[in-house]
C-alpha cells in the first residue's frame, strides 16, 4: 500500500481496532463523519478484510488521546488515508487472529476459513471466535502495511449496497447531532456577539446584568467576549437579547462601504508567479505586449463574491470544565489540531485536554465549528463543572463564519492566425483559504481563532502566509490543463480584506476552473472553432482529450453546432440534449 | 412560569414554562424529542417542522402555549413499534440524506403531504417542500423516496 502518515503516526494495531468481547469489533479512525458518511464506507473495508458481519462493526468517534491522529477530514483524503490504514488494520488483525487460531486448535493455518468471526478447520468440527481468541488481550502488534488484503475479485461487502451508518437514528429523529445532546446538569449558552468586526465592549448595564443573573442565568465576559448561559435554553435566548440592548459597544470607524472587487485589485497584496502549479519566490514578470504573431488578443476578467459554507444547523459544541481537565464535543473537521490550538489559546496542557468529535450539520469546509468549540470552552471555564451547550444562532453563523473568500481573475491570451493560444496569462487575486485551527511556530495558533480576538488579552488575528504547495489554497487549478506555450501565472494573496476567510470545498479550484474555461469559450468563438475542437486543440493529456471527447459524444456535441450569419456558433437542436431521467 | 399541557405523539404531557416559549425548545429539552431541529428560529428553513392536527407547522417561533389542545406529532412519533414508516424507510433506502440536519423536517412535511394528498403529483411536491433548505442537496433522493411511497401505494392499491 502507499506509503501511510496515518499509520506512520499510530502504528499499533490496537489504536486501531479493538475486539469487544460480545463479538462486536470497534474500529478507531481519525477521520470523522461531516455528511460524507465515511463511517459507513470504513465500516465496509473492516468487515471485507476481517470477515466480519458488517452489522457487528462498530466505528468509534474519534477522541483525542484515544483514536489516531489523522489530522483534518477535507481534500477527499479520508479514504486514501483512513481507508488504507483501516484495510491494512483489519488485513493485519485477520492474520493475527488467524495465526492464533491454528495454535489454539492445533492445525495448519492453511486448513482455516472464518465466516463472520468464528474460524473453523475445514473437515473437523474444531472452530474457536474472535473474542475468544482476543479475550481481554490487545493485539501488541503493529499494523503490518504489507499484510495481504483480499483481491477486490472475491469481495462479498465492498460494493453492495449497505444501510448508510447513522441514517435510521437521522430519519427517525434519534439524538444524533451535537446540538443534540444532554448531560446532567448541562446549561445551554448563547453568546452576545459585537455589532460587528471591529466593535470592542465599553461597558454592560450592571442593573441589568444583575437581573439576569437574578433570573438564574449566568454571564460570561472577558474583555468583548459576552455570554450568558442557563439551564433554560429560551431564557439564554431572551437573556442574550437583553444583555445586548443594555451593552454599549465602541464601533470604531466601523465598516466602510466598498466595492469587494476593486479592493481585490487595489489592496496591498503578495504576488507570486506560478510555475507548474507551484507559487515561486520570484518577481512576477509584468504582462508583456502580444506576441507579433497575434490574430486576436483578448482580454476577460470573472469574478467570484464572498461565499458562505451555510450550514444548515448552526454550529455548536458542548466544554465541560473539570477541575484541571476540559472535554470538547465538537464537529470540528480536525479534533487533534482543535486540541492543540486550544492548548495554546488557554494555556492549557494538552493532556488535560480531550476533544471528542459528535456530528454537526453538513459543513463543506472550515464553517463556525471551531471556533463555536473555543466559545463553549471559555464559557465552560467560566462556570466550571457545569456542561455547557454552545449554539452559535443563524445570525451568528451567517455574520461570523470564515467565508470562502471573494476573488478576481484577470485573463488575457492571444491567438494566432491558426486559433493556437500563443500567449496566456492568469491573475488571480483572493483572500486566503488556509484559517484552520493549527498551532503555529511562536504561538500563533490562537490568532487563527475567533474569540481570541475579543478577549481581554485581545490576539490579533492572523496575517496569512501565501500557501506555497502544488495546486493549493487560491492558486488551485490556477495553473489550466491546457497546454499552452509562453503562460504567464500569477497567485495574488490581498491583505486587509473586511471579512474572515478560510477553507470552502475546492478551495480556488472552481472560480479559476470557472475562468479558464469561460475564458476558452470566448478564444474559440474569436478563432471560430468549436469550442470542444478548440480544447482538444491544446490538449496533451491522454486522459483529459478522452473525458472530454466522452462528455462531448455523450451530448451529442459534434452534431449540435452551427454557425450562424454572423459567424457566431450556436447550438442546434437542444431537444437532444436530454435532462437525467428520475430512476424510479 | 405557567403550566401547559401538550399532546405529543399521543401521550399527554404537562409542562411548566414561560408561556412564550416557542415549541420546539420545549420538544427538545423537556421531552426530549430532539428530532426537529434548530436551524433558523426565524421560520425559513424547514429544519424545525412538526405535524399539528396533520398540519405541516414550524416549531421554532410560535409558542408552545398556542398548541395546547391540539395533536402535536414529531419525526418520533412516526415509526410505529420501534419501526419506521414506509416514508421513513424510503427516506433509508434512497439514502435520501447527507449530514441529515434538515432531514427530519423534509420526512415531516412529506408525510404531512401524502397523508393529505396520497397521489400528488411532481408539482404539488414541489410545493410542499419548497420551504425546506437543504445544503447538502440532498432534493433529488428526497423527491426519489417520496416517490417510492407513491409507486408503492399504487401498487397496493
Ligand atoms: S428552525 Fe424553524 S424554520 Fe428554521
Ligand atoms: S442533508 Fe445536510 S442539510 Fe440537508
Amino acid at each position: 500500500m502507499p506509503d501511510s502518515n496515518s499509520l506512520k503516526k499510530s502504528p499499533s494495531l490496537d489504536k486501531w481496532i479493538s475486539i469487544v468481547s460480545d463479538g462486536r469489533v470497534l474500529i478507531h479512525t481519525g477521520k470523522v463523519d461531516i455528511g460524507q458518511r465515511i463511517s459507513t464506507a470504513l465500516a465496509m473495508i473492516a468487515a471485507e478484510e476481517l470477515d466480519v458481519d458488517i452489522s457487528r462493526i462498530d466505528i468509534a468517534r474519534t477522541e483525542t488521546g484515544v483514536d489516531p491522529d489523522e489530522g483534518i477530514t477535507s481534500g477527499s483524503n479520508s479514504m486514501e488515508e483512513a481507508g488504507n490504514a483501516v484495510r491494512a488494520a483489519s488485513a493485519t488483525a485477520r492474520r493475527h487472529l488467524l495465526s492464533l487460531a491454528a495454535d489454539a486448535l492445533g492445525v495448519d493455518v492453511s486448513t482455516l476459513e472464518i465466516s463472520d468471526g468464528l474460524i473453523q478447520s475445514r473437515g473437523t468440527n474444531l472452530s474457536v471466535t474472535y473474542p475468544e481468541l482476543a479475550g481481554d488481550q490487545t493485539f501488541g502488534i503493529d499494523v503490518d502495511p504489507e499484510a495481504p488484503v483480499k483481491d477486490p475479485a472475491t469481495y462479498g461487502v465492498v460494493g453492495k449496497p449497505v444501510v448508510t451508518r447513522g441514517l435510521t437514528e437521522i430519519v427517525t429523529g434519534q439524538p444524533h447531532f451535537v446540538q443534540d445532546m444532554k448531560m446532567p446538569g448541562m446549561l445551554h449558552a448563547r453568546i452576545v456577539r459585537p455589532p460587528h468586526y471591529k466593535a470592542r465592549l465599553k461597558s454592560l448595564d450592571d442593573s441589568a446584568a444583575e437581573r439576569i443573573t437574578d433570573n438564574g442565568c449566568e454571564v460570561v465576559r472577558d474583555g468583548s467576549f459576552l455570554a450568558v448561559a442557563s439551564a433554560d435554553e429560551f431564557a439564554a435566548v431572551k437573556a442574550a437579547e437583553r444583555l445586548f440592548e443594555s451593552s454599549d459597544w465602541d464601533l470604531g470607524e466601523g465598516l466602510e462601504p466598498q466595492d469587494i472587487f476593486e479592493r481585490l485589485v487595489t489592496n496591498e497584496r503578495v504576488s507570486l508567479p506560478v510555475v507548474d502549479g507551484v507559487p515561486q519566490k520570484e518577481v512576477v514578470k509584468p504582462l508583456a505586449s502580444p506576441p507579433g504573431d497575434a490574430a486576436a488578443t483578448l482580454k476577460a476578467r470573472y469574478e467570484k463574491p464572498y461565499l458562505m459554507h451555510g450550514s444548515i444547523g448552526p454550529s455548536a459544541a458542548v466544554a465541560l470544565a473539570d477541575g484541571d481537565k476540559l472535554t470538547v464535543w465538537s464537529h470540528s473537521q480536525g479534533v487533534y489540531v482543535l486540541r492543540a490550538s486550544l492548548s495554546e489559546a488557554l494555556g492549557m496542557e494538552i493532556e488535560d485536554l480531550t476533544v471528542i468529535h459528535v456530528p454537526g450539520s453538513g459543513c463543506y469546509g472550515h464553517n463556525g465549528a471551531d471556533d463555536a468549540a473555543v466559545d463553549a470552552a471559555l464559557i465552560a471555564l467560566a462556570i466550571p463543572g457545569k456542561p455547557i451547550l454552545l449554539k452559535w444562532t443563524r445570525e451568528d453563523e451567517h455574520a461570523w463564519e470564515p467565508y470562502a473568500s471573494c476573488m478576481a481573475m484577470d485573463l488575457t491570451a492571444s491567438i494566432d492566425g491558426d486559433g493556437k493560444v500563443i500567449a496566456w496569462s492568469q491573475d488571480t487575486y483572493s483572500d486566503t483559504y488556509g484559517m484552520r485551527p493549527r498551532p503555529e511556530p511562536g504561538g500563533a495558533g490562537p490568532a487563527r481563532l475567533l474569540a481570541m480576538q475579543y478577549r481581554e488579552e485581545a490576539v490579533t488575528p492572523l496575517v496569512p502566509q501565501p500557501n506555497m504547495s502544488r495546486h493549493a489554497g487560491l492558486h488551485r487549478n490556477l495553473d489550466p490543463l491546457y497546454s499552452f506555450e509562453n503562460k504567464r501565472l500569477v497567485k495574488n494573496l490581498v491583505r486587509d480584506l473586511p471579512l474572515r476567510t478560510s477553507a470552502l470545498r475546492t478551495l480556488g479550484a472552481f472560480a479559476n476552473v470557472f475562468a479558464i474555461e469561460s475564458f476558452m469559450d470566448e478564444l474559440a468563438e474569436e478563432a471560430g472553432i468549436d469550442p470542444v475542437t478548440f480544447r482538444l486543440n491544446h490538449l496533451e493529456d491522454q486522459r483529459a482529450k478522452e473525458v472530454l471527447q466522452a462528455a462531448a459524444d455523450k451530448l451529442g456535441w459534434g452534431l449540435r453546432c452551427q454557425k450562424d450569419e454572423d459567424g457566431a456558433l450556436h447550438l442546434r437542436n437542444t431537444k437532444t440534449f436530454k435532462p437525467m431521467p428520475r430512476s424510479r | 412560569m405557567t403550566k401547559i399541557s401538550l399532546k405529543v405523539n399521543g401521550k399527554m404531557h404537562e409542562v411548566e414554562c414561560d408561556p412564550a416559549t416557542p415549541l420546539i425548545y420545549i420538544l427538545r429539552n423537556q421531552l426530549e424529542l430532539v428530532g426537529a431541529k434548530l436551524g433558523c428560529g426565524l421560520e425559513q428553513c424547514g429544519a424545525c417542522a412538526v405535524m399539528v392536527d396533520g398540519e405541516h407547522v414550524l416549531s421554532c417561533v410560535r409558542a408552545a402555549s398556542e398548541f395546547a389542545d391540539a395533536e402535536i406529532t414529531t419525526v418520533e412519533g412516526l415509526a410505529k413499534d420501534g419501526k419506521p414508516s414506509a416514508l421513513q424507510q424510503a427516506f433509508i433506502d434512497e439514502g435520501a440524506a447527507q449530514c441529515g440536519y434538515c432531514t427530519a423536517g423534509l420526512v415531516v412535511a412529506a408525510t404531512a403531504l401524502l397523508e393529505k394528498n396520497p397521489k400528488p403529483d411532481d408539482a404539488e411536491i414541489r410545493e410542499a417542500l419548497h420551504e425546506h433548505l437543504c445544503r447538502c442537496g440532498s432534493h433529488l433522493r428526497v423527491l426519489k423516496a417520496i416517490d417510492r411511497v407513491i409507486q408503492g401505494s399504487a401498487s397496493h392499491a
